[in-house]
């Protein structure tokens, strides 16, 4: 256990000093920081710019004279960003106003109908058009039913009626969660292909410096591949854990603007028994698909061969992981319930099955025993192809030659 | 301590590496393993070591099985490597903490032996900073730095200028002076014969030769007698004039004058002979194998009877 904590602490030193750790630390953390604060930064500059000079501007032209003016004073209200005058002009006329920047954009009315925006350069973000339609839909509802015979303000309140929708869930709202998984069994399989190459390349690196030669015969291989994969654990968790700080800071300060976003409260109200299941899922993700990496690494004498033999064990885990994203919204189907008591895949699925569907507690009991079990064997088989491999030089082998190995295995140990 | 081998074989798979290896070595010796490249003296060292468990045989430390926990190794190997981008003092204390050591002790240790080697101004230098041969020296302070009870040091000269050598030379006459098993393997044969008193020769995965290395050479035939001069011709022209039947064939090299007799008890013969016709000469010896001799015979393709201790 000494030595075992021995390597540990040597190799998560080197780990969280690399430049590249430290690096890629410090920019999601600031990437969480600045994400979240984007839009009070947003706001900040829209504040400073709310003087009324400073307001876009929007002609809208084709009101009829029978237009009430509370329709005017409506769109007003629903353009509030815009200072907007009432003007009847052609479409020439307009475009060239739209041209010379006299106005920001336009509205055309030509029938009750019809309508044309007219902007110079339209943003991906423009959402004016689907408001200004709805406007002209009541526009036009409450100009019918006034000729119908209804007075200006029976007309307005029957056009432009709210409709209130309550959606009951009588059990997981899988709209509500659908994020969270999704971002959450993202970051399981990106830590799980990030680290595990940084563990096969360590191995790898091992070897090729020869520092295996010295190492083999002062620690025992089980400490050295374990520890050294603990020590990637434990380092991933930290840079988490930073990252997660900063996003809970992020959004403590900016909490008034989240407050009504669900995608992103979807993400911080997750509840205590999710987290310790993630974290479970996580850990026992983290270490199967962390024992192959090693394993593999070891095989390997030079770290440029390292892509050969990680190449499968990384499709495999980028073909689950992607099946279980792209099915995540479905997850009674029988893809995803598969998907969940594989080993390879339970970690995402089954904990995106957790957040977005009825899952069973002896579901997942089931599943995370599986998984449990094929950890400990993997972790098993591994210790010994790292023991065989640590001592193989040359070239990377094919499949057959690791399984002849390990069927020789008490030969060659 | 006495460290010994008994009838060690090991194979891998179908391979036979070793066939019936067995030696012994003490402490306070060195021993040499000596053998030409594949013969299995890595296999022999890492089975020592405990990297590889033996198909048959035993590993015994003091007559009882080798318990390598209770014991300190420190191992040179010939592939000489550590962490390039780590500084030398901070993956010196790894080492030694992974044998077990206190953090004192071993930074104690580290820094008698930086010093001892010249080496303690890189002592926080980024090992792949170093020039070659200080990073060979680093690798010796990190194989002897834990104090180890049993040292193997493979090819530990290799690739380092006289005055370095000089410098591990003493370092490792510190160690073996302090009561250490060392096992030495090497393809340089002056090194072995200034380290060692004894040596076996492996050929093949077998113990061709073993045994002291004074008592190898002293079992070779002793009948040829070399004899240096100032004038070699003229020495060469009188000692072929001696009227004699012992003197089987007289040669000139370009050194000396080789006299092959025809029984090595005539050599006294020689000497009054050589006296008694005043030849002047500056020595007389008697011809003996130079390790290189042994080891080239040894190893040859050829097929040996396996000669043991008794030689």
């Amino acid at each position: 256990m000494k030595q075992f904590l021995t390597i540990f602490k040597f190799e998560l030193k080197n780990l969280v000093k690399e430049k590249a750790f430290i690096a890629i630390t410090i920019i999601f953390c600031l990437a969480a920081i600045v994400g979240l604060s984007i839009p009070r930064i947003i706001d900040m500059f829209k504040s400073g710019g709310t003087s009324e000079g400073e307001k876009s501007t929007m002609i809208i032209s084709g009101f009829s004279d029978k237009t009430p003016n509370t329709i005017k004073e409506s769109f007003k209200l629903a353009l509030s960003d815009y200072d907007i005058t009432f003007k009847d002009l052609s479409e020439e006329e307009i475009n060239k106003c739209i041209n010379d920047e006299t106005y920001d954009c336009a509205v055309l009315i030509t029938s009750d109908t019809n309508f044309k925006y007219i902007v110079k350069d339209l943003s991906i973000y423009d959402e004016n058009s689907l408001i200004i339609t709805e406007l002209i839909k009541t526009k036009y509802r409450t100009e019918t039913l006034m000729a119908m015979g209804l007075s200006e303000a029976d007309a307005l309140i029957v056009s432009s009626a709210p409709v209130e929708c309550e959606t009951v869930s009588l059990n997981v709202n899988v709209g509500d969660n659908y994020f969270s998984a999704y971002i959450l069994s993202l970051l399981i399989m990106m830590c799980v292909m990030m680290y595990g190459s940084v563990i096969a390349s360590k191995v790898a690196s091992e070897k090729s410096s020869r520092a295996m030669e010295m190492l083999i015969t002062s620690a025992s291989p089980k400490n050295m591949m374990f520890a050294k994969i603990f020590a990637a654990m434990t380092s991933c968790i930290i840079q988490i854990a930073l990252v997660g700080i900063c996003l809970i800071v992020g959004y403590k300060l900016n909490y008034d603007y989240f407050k009504d976003n669900q995608l992103v409260q979807s993400i911080f109200s997750i509840n205590i028994s999710s987290w310790i299941l993630l974290f479970v899922f996580f850990i026992m993700g983290f270490l199967i698909y962390s024992f192959l990496f090693g394993a593999l690494g070891s095989l390997v004498s030079r770290t440029e061969d390292i892509n050969v033999v990680v190449t499968p064990v990384m499709m495999v885990l980028m073909v689950v992981g992607y099946a279980v994203i792209f099915n995540a919204q479905n997850p009674t189907s029988t893809l995803m319930v598969v998907l969940s008591f594989l080993p390879v895949s339970s970690p995402m699925a089954m904990y995106v099955r957790i957040n977005m569907g009825t899952v069973t507690n002896l579901e997942i009991a089931i599943s995370i025993v599986l998984l449990f079990v094929t950890t400990i064997l993997i972790g098993y088989l591994a210790s010994i192809i790292y023991r065989l491999g640590t001592l193989l030089y040359g070239n990377a082998p094919k499949f057959k030659d690791i399984i002849k190995l390990l069927k020789n295995s008490k030969d060659n140990i | 301590m006495i460290l010994e081998l008994e009838n060690i074989y090991k194979n891998f798979g179908e391979k036979k590496v070793l066939k019936g290896i067995s030696f012994s070595a003490e402490s306070g010796r060195a021993y040499g393993i000596l053998g030409r490249n594949g013969a299995g003296k890595t296999t022999t060292i890492r089975i020592i070591t405990g990297v590889f468990n033996s198909t048959s045989g035993t590993v015994l430390l003091d007559g009882k099985p080798i318990d390598r926990k209770s014991i300190r190794l420190g191992y040179l190997p010939e592939e000489r490597g550590m962490y390039p981008k780590e500084k030398v003092m901070e993956q010196l204390l790894y080492y030694c903490e992974l044998k077990d050591m206190s953090r004192k002790e071993a930074t104690e240790s580290i820094l008698y032996w930086l010093d001892k080697m010249s080496m303690t101004e890189y002592k926080d230098k980024k090992l792949q900073t170093l020039s070659k041969g200080n990073q060979q020296k680093i690798q010796l302070i990190c194989s002897i730095c834990s104090n180890p009870d049993i040292l193997i040091l493979d090819e530990p000269f290799s690739g380092l200028d006289p005055v370095n050598a000089e410098i591990l030379k003493n370092a490792i006459r510190e160690v073996i002076s302090k009561g250490k098993i060392v096992l030495f393997s090497s393809h340089q044969m002056n090194y072995i014969e200034e380290f060692c008193d004894d040596i076996c020769i492996l050929n093949n995965g077998k113990i061709s030769i073993s045994g002291n290395i004074k008592e190898i050479k002293h079992r070779y035939d002793r009948s040829k007698i070399l004899i240096r001069s100032y004038d070699l011709n003229k020495t060469y022209n009188a000692i072929s004039s001696i009227k004699t039947d012992y003197i089987k064939e007289i040669s000139l090299n370009r050194d000396n004058i080789s006299v092959q007799l025809s029984n090595a008890d005539y050599k006294t013969n020689l000497m009054n002979d050589i006296s008694k016709a005043k030849i002047d000469i500056d020595n007389f010896s008697v011809w003996e194998p130079t390790l290189n001799d042994i080891f080239v015979e040894y190893t040859e393709d050829k097929k040996y009877e396996t000669i043991s201790n008794d030689i």
